[in-house]
């Protein structure tokens, strides 16, 4: 292998990783306009805390449940052994999901 | 506030037909009942070997769907029920069927039949929740190359059993909890005089769900969280032992170790796992084993099987998660007469893969296997699949 080759390899991968490490939302958000800063800081800490598990697809197709029951959610992954939620990153999440509810029109009311 | 945890599998033909009425009737009320909600996914998998031209003779190869539905009531702040119902290559069986009671962050008692905590991946295991169409190599459940050779992984998942388990997490501030865990099963089952487990018998209404030795197996499971900004890091370790025969004569013992490293949406996860297991010697050895006695003229009646992972997953872009995983597998100590594998054998795998969302929670899964067998040919699977959440 060449010194060049090994030189662009290792750019795609910083490349890639940078790309990878970019706090966006990843969809919790799409739908709900103009969310301020510290909203999308929340739900920026929700897709990575969630992604931990699992596929944020899982939390973006069940908006719409309403807040009561997302609090009961998140509790209810905040106890999952090694979540990585901490009490107080529970409460941010659901700052998130709470704005989510409030202002996704787009999303559909009553799915669990 | 609601607080409860999940966990899943297996029951008779009259039980699942009685199970599924009940989760229909369940889930349909869900929207309007705060304290019930219904979870799904699904994944229609085709993998192919091209290294084989009947990949059957090797493997549970071509289309699997798996599919599992789970309804949760909680019953007040402090208890709650839950039931799942899983359709895969084994057919219908019941994944979960637990009562949760939760006294306080550090202490919750489950009763039921449920998966106990062992190791990290087992809280992912459900196909909507990690990114390869497959399980890693130590938790492998009949869906890797030469499984019959091998007899699968070292603990396969979801394991699913009855018992009871007694679980909690302590923070010691915001940013470092202990999770903890210990649980008595019924535990891994063979016939008499057997020489491994034998994974059909934990799931065969014939042999009854219950204990076939009068003897639970005991196991624990402790793991150290700790953030710092954007970063996490997990450290755990597991074990779990007990006899599995019916006579209560045969031994064995399971220990795993797992790191999990979280770098904002980067994650890079290494799991090893050994299991000791007594094998029954017979009345003739010779005949019984390929191998003859040590130095000391005695059979050695134990075998170690080992296996491990190591992988790193990210998202490159909006919609795609990329995956690289190695993992494998090495059994040492005698072996049967006809077995294919010798007193030192091995598997390495070698994956790549991408899991690319469509639209909503519907993904494409992406990857190709290379294995590396001691005993047998190289072989190359491509598995495609489609996965849902709901």
């Amino acid at each position: 292998m060449t010194r060049s080759t090994s030189v662009r390899r290792a750019a795609v991968l910083a490349a890639l990783l940078a790309a990878s490490c970019a706090d966006a939302p990843r969809g919790l958000l799409t739908g709900a306009p103009n969310p301020p800063p510290e909203v999308q800081q929340a739900c920026s800490l929700a897709t990575t805390k969630c992604s931990r598990c699992h596929a944020i697809d899982r939390v973006v197709v069940a908006r719409g449940i309403g807040v009561g029951r997302w609090q009961m959610y998140i509790e209810q992954m905040r106890l999952k052994p090694s979540s990585g939620i901490s009490v107080k990153d529970a409460d941010v999440i659901f700052q998130c999901m709470r704005f989510v509810e409030d202002s996704c029109t787009d999303c559909r009311q009553g799915r669990s | 506030m609601h607080r409860l945890q999940a966990g899943p599998i297996m029951m008779s033909p009259r039980s699942i037909l009685v199970a599924a009425a009940l989760l229909a009737a369940a889930a349909a009320p869900a929207a309007a009942d705060n304290e019930r909600n219904f979870a799904g996914s699904i994944q229609l998998d085709y993998m192919a070997i091209p290294t084989e031209s009947v990949g059957r003779k090797i493997a549970l190869d071509s289309a699997t769907a798996e599919v599992s539905m789970k309804v949760t009531q909680d019953f007040g702040d402090n208890v709650s029920a839950s039931i799942k119902l899983c359709v895969a290559c084994h057919g219908i069986e019941a994944g979960m069927a637990f009562f949760d009671l939760r006294v306080a962050d550090e202490l919750n008692f489950r009763v039921g039949r449920f998966t106990p905590q062992f190791g990290s991946f087992p809280i992912r295991y459900d196909p909507a929740n990690h990114r390869t169409s497959d399980k890693p190599l130590p938790y492998d459940m009949g869906r890797m190359l030469r499984y019959s050779e091998w007899n699968m992984g070292i603990l396969p998942s979801p394991w699913v059993d009855n018992g009871v388990e007694l679980s909690g997490a302590h923070y010691f501030n915001d940013d470092i909890r202990l999770d903890y865990a210990a649980y008595a099963v019924g535990g891994p089952r063979a016939q008499t005089g057997a020489a491994d487990f034998n994974y059909q018998l934990s799931r065969s209404g014939d042999a009854y769900y219950v204990d076939n030795n009068s003897r639970p197996s005991l196991g624990a499971n402790a793991a150290l969280n700790i953030v710092a900004g954007s970063t996490t890091i997990t450290a755990g370790a597991s074990g779990m032992f007990g006899t599995y025969d019916p006579d209560n004569k045969l031994h064995y013992q399971i220990a795993g170790a797992h790191l999990v490293l979280q770098l904002s949406r980067v994650f890079l996860r290494a799991e090893y796992l050994v299991r000791r297991t007594e094998m029954a010697l017979g009345d003739d050895p010779a005949q019984r084993f390929k191998y003859g006695p040590g130095k000391d003229g005695k059979y050695d009646p134990y075998f170690l099987k080992s296996g491990w992972y190591a992988e790193l997953e990210m998202p490159a872009g909006d919609r795609v998660d990329l995956i690289a995983r190695w993992d494998g597998l090495r059994r040492q100590g005698n072996v049967l007469r006809d077995s294919e594998l010798r007193s030192d054998s091995a598997v390495l795998r070698y994956t790549a893969g991408a899991s690319v969302r469509i639209r909503g929670a519907v993904r494409i899964k992406l990857s190709g296997e290379f294995y590396d067998f001691s005993d047998f040919s190289d072989e190359v699977a491509i598995h495609v699949a489609l996965t849902g959440t709901l």
